[in-house]
């Protein structure tokens, strides 16, 4: 295939030098760009750090459910409303077409934020932030979050999962 | 006396272009196919702290 066919014994003749050293500097930029990977997610702070763990729609709401009965303070629009403590595990379920519960968090606290959904493929998205992860029934995707700034955030859904998609709003709100 | 062209192994299976692609996308969606797998059969369960934590049991 190539202009000049090499010569027969090309696997056996030694490598010159000027190659060994693009093979060195290619080396290098490969090797670079792997740490970059890790680098860049320790330090820029844009890559989240995640958990997953295995389980099933019915666990999951019930454990919901069990963690709104807990830490609720009250109801918007037929959604509760929930504050729970700083350091705490926070449980958000996503469904055809609604996010529950509504969570009211403190600002400059870390919280172990746990995602799943009750049916179909969703997406979470926080906004005006621009936060966005997917939710997937059977897997609880654990994100640890610290907010930096107070303020009402919407939730809305940025995975097509049917007719009421675009109704399906949440909000978590943080305080200073 | 027949003149016979010295050919190796390394360089027969280098010089196979359309063996090098099948093997440059096949090993590598192979290879990613089985971490998925792996990732997912091995996820572990909630912990049992969080559930007692909040189902008292």
């Amino acid at each position: 295939m190539a202009i000049l066919p090499p010569r027969e014994d090309w696997p056996f003749q030694k490598i010159a030098r000027d190659e060994k050293i693009w093979m060195g500097i290619a080396f290098c930029v490969s090797i670079f760009l792997f740490l970059w990977m890790i680098i860049w997610h320790v330090y820029a702070k844009q890559n989240p750090s995640f958990v997953t763990y295995k389980t099933t729609p019915e666990e999951f709401y019930q454990l919901t459910k069990a963690f709104i009965e807990k830490y609720k303070v009250g109801e918007e629009n037929g959604i509760p409303v929930v504050k729970p403590p700083p350091g705490s595990d926070v449980f958000m379920i996503g469904m055809q077409f609604r996010w529950e519960p509504v969570l009211i968090l403190k600002k400059g606290e870390e919280y172990r934020l746990h995602i799943s959904s009750l049916d179909v493929v969703h997406g979470i998205s926080i906004q005006p932030v621009n936060m966005n992860f997917m939710v997937l029934p059977k897997y609880d995707y654990v994100l640890t979050i610290r907010p930096t700034s107070s303020g009402e955030f919407a939730v809305i859904c940025n995975e097509f999962c049917g007719i009421g998609h675009h109704m399906m709003i949440g909000k978590i709100i943080v305080e200073e | 006396m027949s003149e016979e062209k010295r050919s190796s192994p390394i360089k027969d299976f280098f010089d196979d272009f359309m063996l090098l692609l099948f093997l440059g996308v096949t090993i590598y969606a192979a290879s990613y196919l089985i971490w998925g797998l792996m990732e997912l059969a091995w996820l572990p369960p909630i912990p049992d702290e969080i559930k007692q934590s909040l189902l008292g049991r």
